[in-house]
Formats: C-alpha cells, sequence, structure tokens
C-alpha cells in the first residue's frame, strides 16, 4: 500500500512506522503517503491510539532539502511567484497540525535523530517519548531556511517566544533531558525500551483520553 | 557613540547597545526615555542584526523618577501624551524583526522592568533584583507592563503588580520573568555571547523571518500562522541554492 510508511495495528493500537531506513527521510512521496494516510486510512479504522515511530535506529532527518529547494525553485521560475507552491507546501502543515484533531491519543516514539520537520511531527502528536541517545532540534536556519511545517507555530505556544526564537535562531540540536526540562518531551526511557514504553503508554492513554486529553 | 535624552547607542559590529544612562539608578526621567526618530534611525542602521538593552553602571533602571511623575501629573493632557509616547517607544522595541535582548544588573523596576518585558528575552545578573513597586505609590505600571506581565507568565501576576514586592534573580527565573541568569556579575557577557550564536552566519533575512513567524504565531489564528511560515519558507528557499 505504500512505499515510505508501514501501517500495522497491534491490540486496538495502530502503529505509524516511517520506514525508509536507515534515515527515514521525508521526501514527497512520503508527504503524499502521509496525507492518503491521515485523510483516508485512520478514521476509518478502529484503533484506540497511535504511536508514530521510525524503522531502525532513528525516527527521521527531517525534509530532503535538494527535492525542496527543487520543487520551489522550479515551481518560481514557471509561475513567476511562489504563490502557488506555498499553497500546496501549506498542505504539509495543515496535515501535522491535524493530527492534534483526532480524538485520540498519538505519541511520537522517538529514538535516534529526529531533526527539522521530523521533529515539528513529533510536536504535533500529543506525547513524546524519547530514547535517551535522541537528538533532536530545527536546524533549518544553518542552511539558509526557517522551519516550515509548524515549527514556528508550535514552539513558541510550547516554550515561550524567547527561547524559541533562541532555539530557531542558533539552529543548535540537543539532548532529550534538555527538551525534558522545557516541557517538549515527556518521557525519557532507554533507546531499546521507546516502542515497548510507547505501547504500554498508548494503552494506558487510550483509556483515558477522553476523559483527560478532551477537558483540556 | 550617539545619544539621545537618557539612550546611549554604540555599534558592535552587527549588534547595537542601547543603554539607559541616567546617574546611579538609571531613573525614567520621563516616560519617552528617548527620542523616537532617533530609535528609529538606529535601528535601521545598515547590517544591523540584533539588539542588546542595558543600564550604564550597576543598575538596569529603578524605573520612573517620581519627582518628575508627579510634576507631570499636574497636566493630565501632557502625562497621557507622555505616556502614549513610552508605549510606543516600547511598541517599537517589541515589533522590531530582529531579536533584543534586555541585559540586566541590579535593578530593574517599575518602567525598567517594562523595557525588559518588551524585548524578546532577558538576561540577568546573579545580583538583580525585580518589581513594580507603582502600587505602593498608588498607581500601576502604564507602558504595558501589565498587559506583557500577564503573556509571559502564566502564575502570580497578581501577586507581582499587587504586593509591589522585590524578586531576586532565582525567584524571577522560577517564574519565567527572566530566560537567564549569568555566571558573571555582568549578565551583558551572556548576552553577547547568546546574541551572537543568534545571529552569526545567520542573513538578515533569516533572522526577519524567524522574528515574524514567531510574532505570527501570537497574532495570527492557526491557519493563517502556518500559511505565513509556509510563505516565508518559500520566500528564502528560492534563493538558496542545493546542496552539492
Amino acid at each position: 500500500m505504500f512505499k515510505v510508511l508501514h501501517w500495522y495495528i497491534k491490540n486496538q493500537i495502530g502503529f505509524l512506522e516511517l520506514s525508509n531506513p536507515p534515515s527515514n527521510p521525508m521526501d514527497p512521496t512520503f508527504f503524499e503517503e502521509f496525507y492518503w494516510w491521515r485523510t483516508e486510512i485512520i478514521e476509518k479504522e478502529n484503533v484506540e491510539a497511535i504511536v508514530i515511530h521510525g524503522k531502525g535506529r532513528h525516527f527521521s532527518s527531517g525534509a530532503v532539502l535538494n527535492d525542496l529547494l527543487g520543487i520551489i525553485s522550479r515551481s518560481h521560475t514557471q509561475e513567476g511567484d511562489i504563490n502557488k507552491i506555498s499553497k500546496f507546501l501549506n498542505k504539509n502543515s495543515q496535515i501535522f497540525y491535524s493530527l492534534k484533531e483526532l480524538n485520540i491519543p498519538v505519541i511520537a516514539a522517538v529514538r535516534g535523530v529526529c531533526l527539522g520537520s521530523a521533529f515539528e511531527l513529533a510536536l504535533c502528536c500529543d506525547y513524546i517519548i524519547c530514547g535517551e541517545k535522541a537528538v533532536l532540534g530545527l536546524p533549518e536556519t544553518t542552511f539558509g531556511l526557517i522551519p516550515g511545517c509548524t515549527g514556528t507555530y508550535i514552539l513558541p505556544k510550547l516554550v515561550g517566544e524567547s527561547l524559541a526564537m533562541e532555539l530557531i535562531l542558533t539552529g543548535d540540536t540537543f539532548t532529550p533531558f534538555r527538551a525534558k526540562e522545557w516541557g517538549l518531551v515527556q518521557e525519557i526511557v532507554s533507546t531499546k525500551e521507546v516502542l515497548e514504553e510507547a505501547t504500554t503508554l498508548a494503552k494506558k492513554l487510550s483509556k483515558n483520553f477522553n476523559h483527560v486529553f478532551k477537558s483540556i | 557613540m550617539e545619544k539621545s535624552n537618557i539612550a546611549n547607542w554604540v555599534r558592535m559590529g552587527e549588534i547595537g547597545i542601547l543603554s539607559i544612562s541616567n546617574g546611579k539608578e538609571n531613573y525614567l526621567n520621563t516616560p519617552d526615555f528617548l527620542n523616537p526618530d532617533a530609535l528609529k534611525k538606529w535601528t535601521s542602521e545598515d547590517n544591523l542584526k540584533g539588539i542588546i538593552i542595558t543600564g550604564a553602571g550597576r543598575n538596569f533602571s529603578a524605573g520612573a523618577d517620581m519627582k518628575n511623575l508627579k510634576a507631570l501629573v499636574e497636566d493630565e493632557i501632557i502625562l497621557k501624551k507622555k505616556m502614549n509616547e513610552g508605549k510606543a517607544i516600547l511598541d517599537f522595541i517589541e515589533d522590531l524583526n530582529i531579536p533584543v535582548i534586555s541585559a540586566i544588573n541590579g535593578v530593574c523596576f517599575g518602567g525598567g522592568l517594562e523595557i525588559a518585558l518588551a524585548s524578546h528575552m532577558r538576561i540577568c545578573s546573579p545580583k538583580a533584583l525585580f518589581a513594580f513597586p507603582e502600587v505602593n505609590h498608588g498607581i500601576i505600571p502604564g507602558l504595558g507592563g501589565t498587559y506583557r506581565l500577564t503573556q509571559l507568565i502564566k502564575k502570580g501576576t497578581y501577586e507581582i503588580l499587587l504586593n509591589g514586592d522585590m524578586m531576586n534573580a532565582e525567584e524571577a527565573k522560577k517564574i519565567g520573568l527572566t530566560d537567564y541568569i549569568s555566571e558573571s556579575k555582568d549578565s551583558m557577557d551572556l548576552a553577547m555571547e547568546k546574541l551572537e550564536n543568534m545571529i552569526k552566519d545567520r542573513s538578515i533575512e533569516v533572522i526577519q523571518s524567524v522574528m515574524k513567524a514567531i510574532k505570527d504565531s501570537k497574532t495570527l489564528d492557526k491557519n493563517e500562522a502556518l500559511k505565513s511560515e509556509t510563505e516565508l519558507f518559500c520566500k528564502l528557499a528560492v534563493n538558496v541554492k542545493p546542496l552539492q
């Protein structure tokens, strides 16, 4: 069904695996498939919670820069402005953010690298559980860009404007321990326990989700 | 160095340093502590990527000079005009699309704290002191301080505004009033380090885009903010060369 995603259900928990190892990059195929999964699949399935994770050692290295630059530059040359491509790419942000509209808990289970768009996807989840060696961050400004998939909107709301400004402008990566101090990450476990803990958590959260999450 | 009213302006490369200089306590003699035109001129200088606001000497600012304020109160029309000018200056600072950090040593009271709240980040020395003492004089902060305080910290705003008590650096850090406490007794060291890390190797376009996007996150609704973010991203992307 999918090329770079793997969707499977175990005991009423839905697992979305980013499945293009080793770095599970978010190329145009990923965004197409993610859109399809979000709009056509999730709500038809009878799952109580969703766990998003990466295949292998890493969550994801984020968007593939050259693919994106190519799409934008071609569109700019053909159309004379960025309006059309901007509208098209805005769908990616909307679809990431729409995870928050689901009435079941969505958990990001993060091992290894989780950078740029991948970290933005994790921030759109209700809960982030990290392996202790996870590497997090929004490095876009180091490439002359800014986060473009909800990061500049969500981060200030989660950590305040001053820290958001610092994290985005420096583009520095950080550990899950720092992220937990800032309230971005909820739980840190050993790397090999991430998926198992996320599954246990998914079960636990789904039971109380309607009472807890919906009242917030 | 350039001067306007009680403010001094010095450039250090890509950084501009705005210092409040008025005696030991850096009292704000009037709410418009510098001329808006001077502020506009300085902040539109070439190659300016960030600003640090600080107090000359040992203190940031003890806020309004009560003697002057009492004289101002005599004429309600002039008072209102001066207060609006002061507010416009702080709004202008907050709206700047480059990072503005307040480096706070010593006292940061009343109008001084309102200046600090209008900047995008606050860094204080271990011995810094914060307060809104206005209530002790039968008034409240008048330059946007009540609004900015409630936007910045989620708990304890009534207490701060109603009891007028002083807070030390640790307490201010705990409630989120200051972002960092410097190790050295001069907060300027850490402020320079933080600002340099944010602006070095960043084009002015990237800096302005980040500042605009963060501002959008609080002033626009979700859909509009996300739309604006994508547009800013695409505008920058057009000029980025693919990696080999």
